[in-house]
């Protein structure tokens, strides 16, 4: 990757990210939820994005992808899709990218669906916004086509959303990022809800199907052994910040920031997790968040804190 | 929907007309004297004489079947009015009271029917654009506007409207439900002179109920808005018209339609005082004329009418709920 | 992040309370100022518009209509406080005991209260009043109370059911404290905002039932109210003859004071719940 000259690795680069900062202002107090945040994700890539509960992981997503609702607003920093400017798009602009170019499986899979429609009405209106027309028997092969994709069945359209199992609705939300074939899918804990044999097997789903489409995909979560399995790189977050980048090899070698350590080192077992989440979140920052990263190796980069770099 | 629930459902109905009877039978034989002769004393006591007093008092002693055992009385009355039955009317003897309401009763419909559907149609569009992302900001301003009249009882608001638009800028009539001496058929101009009528009773109603739909619409939208599905369906890349018609009103309305079924009495209530304001021969009409004639079987008549609208009105919404909410089975 | 307590005196709030002592001032003072001789038939001249002698007027039989409005307020009040009173009184105690005992008790109240609330209290109130003759305030005022205990009840009882599971009262029910000591000493606090929001409510729905009441005709005319004075107004065909300071008078006095009711019950209800506060 090093070797690559600057000019080529532009031309690959699908989103990136600069010195974006999120902020929750409320009446009481400002919460900096995402504080100078940069990264890059190239084509074809998968980037995972780990951190505790409350890192701004999901407000992040929210924020490339110009769904933040009130408090929260982008205070700084800019978001490129390809050569776009996302945050200084107009709305109707906007409204054509999305979906088309860029796919979102949101971390609350179970209530994302609406609850009064059926789904073949849900999928028809994510086509027909786009105006894709076609005949309805087109139409329904292109559903039974993606449903099949993540491994569910047809005979599913005609329901509505309470009747699936939380696993099905989390495959009907993957299905649904599929639909346009998007060059682009951010996907924020599409396994959260599920018991510990469904998440790996919903996972590898959701690989597979991105896979299928050629797309990039930003992977949120904060299991890291799950997260080894399907990304290129990860990124650590820790109180609105990147702490770590590097490529997953890397960094389950070589971790040098300890939260990382501590991230990787933690047991994929959901008592061990939550004790480790309540201890971290309860301090203010433990380390210091306010230097600029550095690249200690080729495409490995970490923020200082105050220790050494030793592994 | 199971047959259990149908009956359950419609064993509450029956349950409530039959409570509502039997109070009306009670209050009525509650009375030291016979429920006739007493509504007349009061009557004669604030100066208003009925004709041919004692001769009624006579003929419903025995209609009553006063001198009867109580129990046998309310069999009595009960089976008249399982067969419809109210009795005569004493102001229009000898037509029979069910014969003075059923003619009264299209006009109260249709003015209580347009007047609930456009204000809870305005009221919840309104409410629901208060809160609406990028929606000019007169929409808030009307919902605020909107608020202190649904403070104020609706006949009160009547009168100020019949001040201002019939009598001060004679703009509407003074009242009625058309021009008296016009002849009414299937064509434009009767409908003209009917909705030229009810412009203003409707309207009293309205102003009263459109803030009242209009407030809890905006509580309601404001959390809808940060749902989940909401902003799943903005991510989708859905129109904005699309998402507001199929996927946010359609959710909000659920506890609305709920809350009309909750707030029917309240509106019948309103109404029959607002034809009294504008004299539109519908029930409220009548039953304002029936009290000042004692009128008993009539007045009788128009209470259980109200109790029987508001419970049908609450069984239909009842059982079309499910048909809103796919997560409803009962 | 301190969590603030809402402040009581809102901007909601004060104008509520300012709207309402509009009312209240006047209504519970001038009583005492007015002159009963005023009242008489024809203590001035018939159908007088305001002027020096008879501020607001004189209405058909030369009775002096300030005087009227000023011996009227207090008995609507009554009619709204009596009524008001007496159904929260019955809703808390019915509303706490279902709520906290459970059982065939709660099973009763629940079903009384779902019946009751579908059969509109006009109808039945039209009812009483045309069987009996309600002659004072207080009388009607309880009347009304009989037909508006239901929702009072609901509110309640929805509120206690919440409470009892809360920790410090399942603490208190292991410990051995007795039920009624729980409901009336433990709960009763907690309830305090709620229960003041609904007796706003309870308020206003009392008086509202009394105005519909007397312009049906059906008030006791023996005592001066509001309601009475618009009944006469409209039998007096005051409307038509242009006399506005004979009905317009009560009913910007109603308008201000339903105003005054809602703004100070929307601003309890917020300080109920707090929640309602953002949006
Ligand atoms: N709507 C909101 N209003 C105020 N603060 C918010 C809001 N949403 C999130 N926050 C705050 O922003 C911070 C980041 O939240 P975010 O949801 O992005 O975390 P996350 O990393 O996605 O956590 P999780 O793993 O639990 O999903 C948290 O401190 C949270 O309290
Ligand atoms: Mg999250």
């Amino acid at each position: 990757m090093a070797t690559m000259s600057g000019q080529a690795r532009e031309s690959v680069v699908v989103l990136a990210v600069e010195g974006l900062s999120i902020h929750y202002e409320m009446r009481a107090a400002t919460v900096r939820a995402v504080d100078g945040v940069d990264f890059e994700l190239r084509d074809n890539e998968v980037l995972g994005l780990a951190g505790e509960s409350g890192s701004g992981k999901s407000t992040l997503a929210l924020g490339i992808l110009r769904l933040l609702r009130a408090p929260g607003r982008v205070v700084a920093g800019s978001v490129r899709f390809g050569a776009t400017d996302l945050l200084a798009l107009d709305e109707s602009a906007l409204r054509e990218l999305r979906w088309r170019q860029f796919a979102y499986i949101p971390q609350g899979s179970m209530s994302a669906l609406n609850p009064v429609m059926r789904l073949q009405a849900q999928f028809r209106d994510t086509l027909t916004a786009h105006g894709e027309r076609m005949p309805r028997a087109a139409m329904h092969a292109r559903f039974v086509d993606v449903l099949q994709g993540v491994g569910l069945d047809a005979d599913l359209l005609p329901r509505y959303p309470h009747e699936l199992s939380g696993g099905m609705r989390q495959r009907v939300c993957i299905a649904m990022a599929m639909l346009l074939g998007p060059r682009l899918i951010i996907a924020d804990e599409p396994t959260s809800a599920l018991d510990v044999i469904s998440q790996r097997v919903v996972l590898e789903t959701l690989a597979a199907a991105r896979k299928a489409i050629d797309a990039s995909m930003l992977l949120i979560g904060h299991d890291m052994a799950l997260l080894a399995q399907v990304t290129d790189r990860l990124g650590i977050m820790y109180a609105g910040r990147l702490v770590e980048m590097g490529e997953t090899g890397t960094l389950f070698r070589d971790a040098r920031h300890p939260y990382s350590r501590r991230l990787i080192a933690s047991v994929p077992d959901v008592r061990a997790r939550r004790e480790f989440q309540s201890e971290a979140m309860d301090s203010e920052p433990q380390w210091p968040l306010d230097e600029p990263l550095q690249e200690v190796a080729a495409g490995h980069f970490v923020r200082p804190w105050g220790g050494g770099y030793d592994s | 929907m199971t047959p259990r629930y149908l009956g359950m459902r419609l064993a509450t109905f029956v349950l409530t007309i039959l409570v509502a009877s039997t109070l009306n039978f009670a209050i009525s034989r509650l009375t030291p004297q016979d429920p006739i002769a007493a509504l007349l004393g009061r009557m004669a006591s604030r100066g208003r004489t009925v004709e041919n007093g004692a001769e009624i008092l006579a003929l419903y002693r025995e209609r009553l079947g006063l001198d009867d055992p109580l129990p046998q009385q309310y069999l009595n009355y009960m089976g008249n009015l399982l067969r419809g039955d109210l009795g005569y009317s004493l102001a229009f003897f000898p037509i029979k009271a069910e014969a003075v309401i059923l003619r009264a009763l299209p006009w109260t419909i249709g003015l209580l029917s347009v007047a609930t559907l456009l204000a809870f149609t305005v009221g919840n569009l309104l409410g629901a654009l208060a809160v609406w992302p990028r929606v000019p900001a007169g929409f808030r301003w009307l919902v605020y506007l909107s608020m202190p009249f649904s403070a104020v009882p609706y006949y009160l608001l009547a009168l100020i409207l019949v001040y201002l638009f019939a009598l001060n800028w004679s703009v509407f009539p003074l009242g009625g439900a058309f021009t008296p001496g016009s002849v009414r058929g299937f064509d434009l101009a009767t409908l003209g002179d009917l909705l030229h009528h009810a412009t203003l009773p409707v309207l009293s109603v309205v102003l009263a109920v459109i803030g009242f739909w209009a407030l809890s619409m905006r509580g309601i939208m404001a959390t809808v808005l940060g749902d989940d599905y909401l902003i799943y369906a903005q991510a989708r890349g859905l129109r904005s018209r699309r998402i507001f018609s199929h996927y946010a009103m359609r959710n909000a309305m659920l506890p609305q339609v709920t809350a009309l079924a909750i707030d029917f009495g309240r509106l019948i209530s309103g109404q029959v005082l607002v034809e009294i304001i504008f004299n539109y021969p519908g029930v409220g009409w009548v039953l304002y004329n029936a009290l000042r004639a004692a009128d008993f079987f009539v007045i009788q008549g128009v209470t259980l009418f109200m109790v029987f609208a508001v419970a049908l009105a609450t069984l239909i919404l009842d059982l079309i709920y499910p048909l809103l909410d796919p997560r409803i089975r009962y | 992040m301190t969590r603030r307590l809402p402040r009581f005196l809102t901007p909601v709030m004060t104008l509520g309370l300012a709207l309402l002592a509009l009312v209240l001032v006047p209504g519970l003072l001038g009583q005492f100022v007015a002159d009963p001789e005023q009242m008489r038939l024809m203590a001035g001249g018939i159908n007088a518009p305001p002027g020096h002698d008879h501020p607001l007027g004189t209405q058909n039989e030369g009775r002096d209509l300030l005087t009227y409005i000023l011996k009227g307020m207090p008995n609507t009040l009554l009619i709204g406080l009596v009524g008001g009173g007496s159904a929260v009184l019955l809703g808390t105690v019915l509303g706490m005991l279902a709520g906290y005992v459970g059982g065939l008790l709660d099973g009763v109240v629940r079903n009384t209260v779902d019946i009751g609330l579908t059969i509109p209290p006009l109808a039945i109130l039209i009812m009483i009043a045309a069987s009996f003759s309600i002659v004072t305030p207080l009388m009607m005022g309880l009347v009304i109370a009989l037909t508006s205990w239901m929702h009072p009840t609901r509110v309640i009882r929805s509120q206690v059911l919440s409470l009892r599971e809360r920790e410090f009262v399942l603490l208190l029910r292991l410990s051995g404290a007795s039920p009624l000591h729980i409901v009336f000493r433990e709960l009763m606090p907690n309830l305090i905002p709620f229960l003041a929001a609904t007796f706003v409510n309870a308020v206003a729905t009392a008086i509202l039932a009394s105005i519909g009441l007397e312009v049906l005709g059906l008030g006791s005319f023996q005592t001066p109210t509001l309601g009475n004075l618009i009944y006469f107004a409209i039998i007096g065909n005051a409307m038509w003859l242009g006399l506005w300071w004979w009905w317009l008078p009560p009913i910007v006095i109603f308008i201000v004071l339903f105003m005054g009711l809602f703004f100070v019950s929307t601003a309890l209800d917020t300080l109920a719940n707090p929640r309602l506060e953002q949006g």
